[in-house]
């Protein structure tokens, strides 16, 4: 991958829709307060008898009026986060004007509609015969292209891709790739809304990877980089960024967020869940020179910090072989939860709203860094103008995406 | 409370109950007279069934005055949203048969006639 100078590539345009807010004003004052919002996971189809998997789950979603009454009627949850999420985001960036057939949607995330399908499963068991047309369309991921396209007349291309946990940042790596391209003018990058029924959430659990019920508080439960933590806890959340060119044809009116000089995806050549520091290193140091800045130059580091026992130790492991513990790290995970396919994305907003506000977000739970020579943000907030910043995501099956994030 | 208790059943029905009446559970003589009462339906209660799930399917259709000749693709229903109409009558109507029996339906009011024909028949 190679950048050219000339075709600087811009984010003119966010939206967020995640249990601690809805839209970017409502997210970024939670996110600096460290308002969280775990508890024990109600959505039906989440828990299964004796089980109580912990989880932050959206209360309640705020449709636009804007949008299809009609296509929200057979959206699932996920399908109804990206439209709404999508619509901030639109907004945002000042779309509307834009020629259809030269905007992209890359979708971050596979199976995201697992809880959805589960419950359909269940209510149909016995009167399969009348299970609705819809289902066979809407079973399937890409549904939601279906409905973003149709819902804001997107004509350039639409598409899901997976990468696991890196979902949401491979998706906006691609969506680089086609405005570099000249695919598009404008590409939306998405990280949608992985929606886990309690099979997934006893799947992950098993394998270790989901934090265990060890902490009878949820609150308690997610705590990245520290001593105590044991897993990952879920947190549903959407995403969505949107991409050009600096020189793209149409005429900007919107103050774009922020560059990004460089981007890089490795493989550790592993199919299991467990990561590589080499990998990270490898990931790393490719999107710095890509971006041509040294160590030194990153001031601030959104990390993947999922709270897994040997992902959050691989991680400082990486940070520390590239030379990065001056700067600052907090870990996004520690308020929003772990949104899987979401994450990536989410936390580049997360980077983006901070480095708005030059004020860096607490860490929950950071009571004991496993790390203590890191530059932590641990409970409160701090003061800090971001000027380049580094987000990292990793994936099941060994995949790294590094993002560098530059002020605009 | 047996199933003759229940109301709005007309000397037909109380006879075809009386082989329910002993000691079935209570969910299977309502499931009966369920299908009892589909069975008793004239063509403007499957017609109103129809809308009713129109009106669910397409929800702006709530104030719209439905005609035998409104055409389901005219009032905004795609065809996603009309085969969901249609199964949705179908399971209202507790009738298992294939869409194609009812797919040269050009209107509302012939689908209306093709149900109550299929209910009849079955």
């Amino acid at each position: 991958m190679s950048s050219s100078r000339q075709t600087e590539i811009l984010i003119t345009g966010i939206g967020i829709t995640s249990a601690i807010g809805q839209g970017k004003a409502a997210f970024a004052s939670a996110l600096m307060a460290g308002r969280q919002a775990f508890g024990v996971m109600q959505r039906p189809g989440r828990q299964y008898e004796g089980s109580r998997f912990p989880g932050a789950e959206i209360p309640a979603l705020a449709y636009p009026e804007q949008l299809s009454k009609s296509l929200l009627r057979t959206a699932s949850l996920s399908g109804q986060a990206a439209m709404i999420t999508l619509h901030e985001a639109w907004e945002d960036a000042g779309l509307a004007d834009v020629d259809p057939e030269r905007i992209g949607l890359v979708i971050g995330g596979s199976n995201i509609q697992q809880r959805e399908l589960t419950q359909i499963h269940a209510d149909y068991e016995n009167r399969i015969h009348f299970l609705r047309a819809n289902y066979g369309l809407t079973f399937m991921d890409s549904d939601l292209c279906g409905l973003c396209s149709e819902q804001f007349g997107i004509q350039g291309f639409a598409y899901t891709l997976g990468g696991a946990s890196a979902s949401g940042q491979l998706a906006i790596i691609h969506a680089i790739q086609a405005v570099q391209a000249g695919q598009v003018d404008v590409c939306i990058a998405m990280g949608a809304l992985m929606d886990l029924s309690f099979w997934e959430c006893q799947g992950l659990r098993s394998l270790g990877a989901m934090g265990s019920d060890r902490y009878i508080e949820p609150a308690l439960a997610c705590r990245p980089f520290d001593m105590n933590r044991d897993g990952f806890i879920f947190g549903e959340s959407c995403g969505v960024v949107v991409i050009e060119r600096a020189d793209s044809p149409r005429q900007h009116n919107v103050q774009p967020y922020a560059r990004l000089p460089g981007w890089a995806i490795t493989m550790d050549a592993n199919r299991n869940p467990n990561p590589s520091c080499e990998g990270e290193v490898r990931v790393i140091q490719k999107a710095l020179q890509q971006s041509r800045w040294l160590p030194k130059d990153i001031d601030y580091i959104n990390p993947h910090g999922s709270g897994s026992v040997i992902g959050d130790e691989t991680e400082i492991c990486a940070i520390k072989a590239c030379r990065l513990s001056h700067a600052y790290i907090n870990a996004s995970k520690s308020i929003i939860g772990h949104g899987l396919a979401a994450a990536g994305t989410v936390e580049v907003i997360a980077t983006l709203l901070q480095m708005q506000s030059s004020c860096l977000h607490p860490s929950l739970n950071l009571e004991n860094p496993i790390e203590p020579s890191c530059n932590w943000v641990r409970q409160q907030p701090i003061a800090h103008r971001i000027d380049n910043a580094l987000t990292l995501s990793m994936g099941f099956g060994g995949i790294n995406t590094a993002l560098c994030v530059q002020r605009y | 409370m047996a199933i003759s208790d229940l109301p709005g059943l007309g000397q037909d029905a109380q006879a075809a109950c009386k082989p329910f009446k002993n000691g079935r559970p209570f969910e299977t003589e309502l499931n009966s007279y369920h299908n009892l009462l589909i069975r008793k339906m004239n063509k403007d209660d499957i017609f109103n069934i129809i809308t009713e799930h129109s009106c669910e399917v397409v929800p702006e259709l709530s104030t719209h005055s439905f005609q035998r000749d409104d055409q389901l693709s005219e009032l905004g229903a795609n065809s996603m949203d009309r085969a969901d109409i249609i199964i949705m009558t179908l399971e209202s109507l507790s009738l298992r048969i294939p869409l194609l029996a009812v797919a040269k339906a050009k209107n509302i009011g012939e689908l209306t006639d093709l149900l109550y024909e299929q209910l009849q028949a079955n």
